[in-house]
């Protein structure tokens, strides 16, 4: 966890809050609420070492909107919420101001299309900034243990990977949900971007 | 239906436009100047729009709405490569479309779209847009959410009227609990603990059958609350004694209602209103109409009396008159001479039933003399045993030579007479009961005198104890009570010993009771020693003195009229008679100077004798009367001087008896004059 050097660990913070900005401007506009999304901590570390990291979350299950993105740097994106704040957030949100029931097929999509906007703003912010093309799937969501949540992440990938976990507070009027924004990483991959980060500079 | 052949990488789309047709959901491509050029049928059957309408065409002149929207921002980020989701919930749709189902709420087609980028190699060459109706699970979900609202809601009520019930639990005067299929206590509140647990004693664990203080209620309890249980619907409601472990019996007004879900599903909410003050308030307020009720009774008992007691007084009068006239005119050995002797004696008997009856209704009149006590008691003694049941025997310890009490015979004479009935009747059908009656002087402290209201000094004890049955607190706190009588069970009443309570008190004396220690009990009455002397006792054998005075004698009922005309005429007197005060006051009228004395009976019609008495002296100046009365609350000693009687009688007058008032009258209305100097 000490391969990001401070100055590195900044720059990306920067990158991420231009990025988190441009989503926070899309949820505020397409919700009509003020929405506020802030970075407080930027952690790397190997793949295994991941799950001491998420030992805050506070279920087991969690509810995860993942992308792929290919190009210089390749990799899985993925935001992770636990599911009472992801039906917290959901309610936050929309206007029904009830917290539901359990996460169904609007909340999915609801969460989505949340997950999208951010991981969009994230990925098109680094590829433009880093001036690196990226492009990206899909995003899918799913709800499962954070250990299978891990486990896919490492299968079929024989290279060592990491993952530059940031985590994320959306801050609405009525409440905060908090979790945590993955970029999980091949070695090269991250090489290639923390390059690019010391090249910005 | 498509017009994008040309497009790289729409040919390898439309390798599944077949399957698009059939799908579902609504497929567009659109070019990279977002022209259409793939338009499905779900499309056609949605727009109303053929592909011929709009293949080529911009999308944003199809849907003009987009534009004004903002939505072509999302197709510009799907050609820059970035995929789009446009969620329901946060868009409503995607292109305004009517819903195909609208259902109660449906205005439009609530969409779910995707945006993707169509790439070929690193290039993005055009946008393929999917729509997805999810019209009908949207307000399949609004619903579910307004049902998770509303259930919330009603959870935050039941929170609320749970605070209010514990709030009425913990505050409320009634008693409250929450009990099980069996009685057992399993919650109870603070009124609850307080009036049937006790300090110390915890009413939980305890069972409310336990409490109840007798069989009967309990089993009444326990009835209602195994129907409670059965039925799991209604109330039942009941009244029953409780008897805590500590403190008093209280009288509870019990509800019994099922409470499933407390306590097991057999709960039962009982609550009990304490009814003990209010009986209690309502047993006085019976008891205070009852007295009402009886005094009314008493008094318009009393007016009766009187009433009864007059007439028959009159009859009495006559019976005994014509038997004396009729004994004095008969030889000492006439054989009829013991028949009418029976007669006298029974007529006698009965006026003095007659002044018993006025002396409870308080109308008779006293006539007070000092009396030798011992030979008073001996006498009224004597008269009572031959009126004892067999069985009963009559001890006397009176003692020769007491001295003088102030008193009138006759209702001293009662006084004893119903104590002696009284203890007689306290031994019921007793072998060998002893009524025992004493005498015996005593001092009465200052201390006794204050709480009996007499003055303190010597006084006779009058005692008449019996070997029956000892008396219980309550029967000797209500002994004198008129409307008491411990041997009849409140059935009865208590005349006798009310009259005789009455008689001691009014001769400055008291009653007491007391329970004696082997058996039974004695009444005793105090009575103030008289210091004074002794009148000298009239003799029998006196003979009656006549005289030959002018009297009238005025009553209404001719025979008694005439019994006092025979028994006055018969000692020489000359006597003139009227039958009613205006006939009367024409006879005085026509001869002023005609008459020595007046004989004025008391009650007639029109006049009362008093009255009369006062027309005639109008009429004629100063004579003497004399007033004949069986009953009347207005003469007493006081008022007999402001009538100027000079004298009365009561009925029923006894032949010696007017003989000897008439002749004393007389006399002093000539001493005076002798006195004054008039002949």
């Amino acid at each position: 966890m000490t391969i990001l050097s401070d100055k590195d660990r900044d720059a990306i913070v920067e990158l991420l809050n231009i990025a988190f900005g441009r989503a926070a401007a899309s949820l505020s506009e397409l919700t009509g609420k003020r929405v506020i999304l802030e970075v407080p901590q930027v952690t790397l570390c190997s793949i295994d070492q991941v799950g001491e990291v998420f030992s805050g979350l506070t279920a087991d299950e969690v509810v995860t909107v993942q992308q792929i993105f290919t190009g210089p740097v390749a990799g899985d994106a993925l935001l992770m919420l636990d599911v009472p704040g992801a039906r917290h957030l959901c309610s936050l949100l929309t206007d029904s101001g009830v917290l539901p029931p359990h996460i169904g097929e609007s909340e999915r999509e609801v969460l989505t299309e949340v997950g999208n906007i951010l991981l969009n703003a994230c990925l098109g912010t680094f590829g433009n900034m880093l001036d690196i093309s990226i492009s990206f799937s899909v995003p899918w969501l799913r709800m499962e243990a954070v250990r299978g949540l891990l486990e896919s992440l490492v299968i079929d990938n024989q290279e060592l990977r990491y993952a530059l976990v940031v985590s994320t507070d959306f801050s609405l009027k009525d409440g905060a949900v908090g979790g945590f924004l993955v970029l999980v990483l091949g070695v090269a991959s991250l090489e290639r971007l923390l390059a690019a980060v010391e090249a910005m500079k | 239906m498509n017009a994008g052949g040309g497009i790289v990488g729409v040919d390898r789309l439309l390798a599944g436009t077949q399957l698009c047709e059939y799908l579902g959901i609504g497929l567009m491509v659109l070019d990279r100047r977002l022209r259409i050029v793939l338009w499905n049928r779900w499309m056609t059957e949605h727009t109303g729009l053929q592909p011929d309408d709009v293949l080529g065409r911009p999308l944003a002149q199809v849907f003009p709405e987009l534009r004004q929207r903002g939505r072509l921002n999302h197709f510009a980020a799907a050609l820059a490569g970035e995929a789009q989701v446009l969620s329901a919930r946060l868009h409503k749709y995607l292109v305004r479309l009517p819903a195909a189902y609208a259902g109660e709420h449906g205005e439009h087609m609530w969409q779910t779209a995707r945006l993707l980028p169509l790439r070929e190699g690193d290039d993005v060459t055009g946008v393929v847009v999917l729509i997805e109706d999810v019209t009908e699970r949207h307000h399949r979900e609004r619903e579910l959410l307004e049902l998770v609202q509303r259930v919330e809601t009603s959870k935050e009520e039941i929170a609320r009227s749970e605070r209010r019930f514990r709030g009425v639990f913990e505050t409320t005067s009634d008693l409250m609990a929450v009990l099980d299929g069996g009685g057992t206590i399993h919650i109870a509140n603070p009124t609850a603990q307080k009036r049937l647990g006790g300090p110390g004693a915890d009413l939980v664990g305890s069972n409310l059958l336990g409490l109840v203080g007798d069989p009967q209620g309990r089993e009444l309890v326990r009835e209602a609350l195994a129907q409670v249980v059965a039925t799991k619907e209604g109330s039942r409601s009941l009244e029953a004694w409780f008897n805590p472990p500590a403190g008093e019996e209280i009288l509870l007004e019990v509800s019994l209602q099922p409470l499933p879900g407390q306590v097991g599903e057999n709960a039962v909410l009982f609550q009990g209103h304490d009814l003990t003050e209010k009986r209690k308030m309502e047993a006085a307020l019976r008891a205070a109409e009852e007295q009402f009720w009886l005094s009314q009774k008493a008094d318009a008992v009393a007016l009766l009396a009187g009433g009864v007691a007059h007439d028959f007084n009159n009859m009495l009068s006559i019976i005994l008159g014509f038997t004396e006239l009729t004994l004095q005119s008969l030889p000492e050995d006439d054989p009829n001479r013991p028949n009418l002797d029976e007669i006298k004696q029974a007529a006698t008997r009965a006026g003095e039933i007659t002044s018993q009856l006025l002396a409870f209704t308080g109308r008779r009149p006293g006539e007070r003399q000092p009396l030798e006590i011992a030979p008073l008691v001996r006498t009224a003694a004597e008269l009572v045993s031959r009126s004892l049941p067999e069985g009963v025997k009559l001890e006397e310890d009176v003692g020769d030579d007491v001295g003088l009490v102030l008193a009138d015979r006759a209702q001293l004479e009662q006084v004893v007479v119903n104590l002696c009935l009284n203890a007689a009747a306290a031994l019921g059908s007793k072998q060998e009961g002893i009524v025992r009656i004493s005498v015996e002087r005593c001092q009465v402290g200052d201390e006794e005198a204050g709480r009996q209201g007499v003055a303190p000094g010597p006084y006779f004890r009058l005692c008449v104890a019996n070997n029956g049955e000892s008396l219980d607190d309550e029967a000797i706190k209500r002994f004198f009570d008129p409307y008491y009588d411990p041997r009849l069970k409140g059935r009865g009443r208590n005349l006798g010993l009310a009259a005789s309570h009455g008689i001691v008190k009014s001769h400055g004396g008291f009653s007491t009771v007391s329970s004696l220690d082997g058996a039974g009990y004695a009444v005793c009455a105090y009575l103030p020693v008289y210091e004074g002397a002794a009148l000298p006792q009239e003799r029998e054998a006196e003979r009656s003195r006549g005289g030959t005075e002018r009297i009238l004698v005025v009553d209404d009922e001719p025979v008694l009229a005439r019994l006092h005309k025979e028994v006055l005429a018969s000692l020489g007197y000359r006597v003139s008679v009227a039958l009613g005060p205006q006939e009367a006051l024409r006879m005085v009228e026509s001869e002023p100077d005609g008459f020595d004395l007046m004989v004025l009976d008391m009650s007639m019609p029109g006049m009362t004798g008093d009255v009369l008495a006062m027309n005639i002296r109008r009429l004629v100046g100063d004579v003497p009367v004399i007033l004949c009365t069986g009953y009347s609350e207005r003469i007493t000693a006081g008022k007999l001087e402001d009538m100027q009687v000079n004298a009365y009688l009561t009925k029923p007058i006894r032949a010696k008896e007017l003989a000897r008032t008439v002749r004393m009258v007389l006399d002093q209305v000539s001493t005076k004059a002798g006195e004054a100097g008039i002949v």
